[in-house]
């Protein structure tokens, strides 16, 4: 019983069409989430102008009459993600650096299963973690009436971000030829001069997509800073204060809303907000790595 | 004396910059000490606070009503690998599909584009895939269900499995693809008989670090599968999940529900842990396999 050769055809045609339409099915999606998002988002924007929306600094969604402003969202998800990258940054490519070029191989093993582990610790307990512990901490040490704010929401991400950074970084400064470091150690540069003139720029535009990752991550990360930001919707003074986030804005009020009402709308123009911010991270990511391929 | 003096000077900076060396690579050390710290820090807090609260009844019982000592979270444990399996469900087969396509069928410049929108899709918030889902299959279905959680994580899946599909599909040496096809055989069969399986220890890998990476999501199910103090056996009701119940635990104000709390972030974690080894597993497998033992 031999299948005739058009059966053959025929189902050689269907199998390579499954795997065309899962091969754009990123595409589909992508696209997809954005135009449920956009169809869902723009509905706010016949009753609120784009400027109220983005520029206003009051976020009441169910007074009367209602406040649509996410510019204090705005800067509260900034605060935090400013703050986390300024501590996890130079602490990640650090440890990157120590890593791949300084650590001997028993430590580096320790090093990245222990990263490998930081790394798989869900947010939802790291935001429980601090809150539990951070937040008193940062309370008592700075003398606050409250330790949920963006310093240590910014701390919590912080250390969510390094795995992130350091294990991209980690693989950008190990795709160095190693002739480049061998050839400057052997014109006697040290060790550091070797990793800081050589390695590190040759390392770049990795270690670039690195950070612009981490900062993705921090961006999207909702869980933990909800759980310790203190989420109130005002503009910070300054970093020790309680501030909110477009994602914690979202998480907490979705399930609340009514469907087709304004309130429900602006989340949505949050979530387009979220898109296009992540959208420009993963383009700056990908720029950088592509200029090294040239 | 010229020469002395460039020698004295020559010993000078020399010192210095050995100095400098290594006063660098002991900051380098500390950072990343700071790190294994924080690291340690983190468990040992788990375990202290969280290991007196495992015990069966965790594993067996329903969670209990505020006031009343005890009560577990079998419910949100089940719920959690019900998730898991339809998320794989949803996800595996897309993701690997496309991984193939990528590296089989796809021109160079197209599959650049299906690349980068790859590298997007991993990089949206998750909260947005859970809105995503919550307009796509609760709002239709008009209830949070199981079926809408396991769709989320199943999205979120596939980018990750896509590329390392794809990164393992292209070790394949392209001599077994060219053997395959000689002897006749149409180019889907080579695939399945002879690429996937000679890439399959890394594709799994691939699978369980994916699966590893959702397992802790809590963002995309709070209005997907929105949580359930009970038992649930319908895929179109909401249904417990161990972040999330994690989570409501931890915001009560009851001391109880902490504890309970602690328990089911070890519970979770060590899920995790077991799906990242089962990676390891995989992982060394395909170098035995390469290696010709």
């Amino acid at each position: 019983m031999q299948k005739s050769f058009s059966q053959k055809r025929l189902q050689e045609w269907i199998i390579e069409r499954c795997i065309y339409m899962s091969g754009i099915a990123s595409i589909i999606f992508v696209c997809l989430i954005f135009l449920f998002l956009a169809k869902e988002g723009f509905s706010l924007f016949k009753n609120i102008s784009i400027f109220d929306f983005l520029l206003g600094q009051k976020w009441y969604p169910i007074s009367t009459p209602p406040f649509f402003g996410i510019l204090s969202l705005i800067v509260g998800s900034l605060y935090v993600t400013l703050g986390a990258t300024v501590i996890a940054v130079p602490i990640g490519i650090a440890s990157a650096v120590y890593i791949s070029e300084v650590a001997p191989p028993r430590v580096r093993e320790i090093l990245k299963s222990g990263i490998e582990v930081l790394a798989a610790i869900p947010s939802v307990v790291l935001g429980f973690i601090g809150m539990m512990t951070l937040v008193p901490w940062v309370k008592n040490t700075f003398h606050l009436s409250t330790g949920l704010t963006a310093f240590s929401g910014a701390l919590m991400l912080g250390f969510m971000a390094m795995p992130t950074i350091v294990s991209i970084a980690e693989d950008a400064l190990n795709a160095v030829p190693k002739r480049y470091k061998e050839a400057a150690l052997a014109l006697g540069a040290t060790r550091w001069q070797s990793i800081w003139r050589v390695i590190l720029p040759a390392a770049s535009s990795g270690i670039v997509a690195a950070v612009m990752l981490g900062i993705g991550r921090v961006i999207g990360e909702t869980m933990a800073v909800m759980m310790i930001t203190g989420n109130a919707a005002r503009i910070p003074d300054n970093i020790f204060q309680p501030v909110r986030t477009l994602t914690a804005t979202v998480a907490a009020e979705m399930g609340e809303t009514v469907r087709g009402s304004d309130h429900y709308y602006s989340l949505f123009a949050i979530g387009i907000v979220l898109f296009i911010i992540t959208f420009c991270i993963n383009l700056i990511a990908d720029f950088a790595v592509h200029r090294k391929a040239k | 004396m010229q020469t002395m003096d460039f020698d004295k000077a020559f010993q000078r900076t020399k010192a210095k910059r050995y100095f400098m060396d290594q006063a660098i690579v002991y900051v380098l050390f500390l950072c990343a000490f700071v790190l294994l710290f924080i690291l340690f820090s983190i468990l040992t807090h788990l375990v202290i606070n969280g290991v007196s609260s495992i015990n069966v009844n965790f594993f067996i019982h329903l969670p209990k009503p505020v006031g009343e000592v005890g009560g577990g979270m079998a419910n949100a444990i089940t719920g959690t690998l019900t998730l898991l399996f339809l998320a794989v469900l949803f996800g595996v087969p897309i993701g690997l599909a496309a991984g193939i396509y990528l590296n089989e069928y796809a021109d160079y410049r197209f599959a650049q584009v299906v690349r980068f929108t790859i590298d997007v899709m991993n990089g949206i918030p998750s909260i947005v895939f859970g809105i995503f889902a919550y307009v796509i299959c609760v709002l239709p279905m008009k209830t949070f269900s199981v079926l809408s959680g396991g769709f989320a994580l199943g999205i979120m899946m596939i980018p990750m499995v896509t590329r390392t599909t794809e990164q393992f599909v292209r070790m394949v040496p392209n001599q077994l693809r060219e053997a395959g096809l000689a002897l006749g055989a149409p180019k889907w069969r080579v695939i399945v008989d002879i690429v996937l399986p000679s890439s399959i220890g890394g594709i799994m890998t691939g699978i369980m670090v994916a699966l590893a990476r959702v397992a802790g999501e809590t963002a995309p199910l709070l209005f997907t599968a929105f949580g359930n103090r009970f038992w649930n056996h319908n895929l179109m009701q909401p249904i417990a999940a161990l972040p999330l119940q994690i989570f409501s635990y931890a915001i009560s104000p009851f001391e109880d529900w902490h504890r309970q709390a602690w328990a089911g972030a070890i519970v979770l974690i060590v899920v995790i842990f077991s799906i990242n080894l089962l990676a390891n597993y995989f992982m060394n497998r395909r170098h035995r396999f390469l290696n010709g033992q």
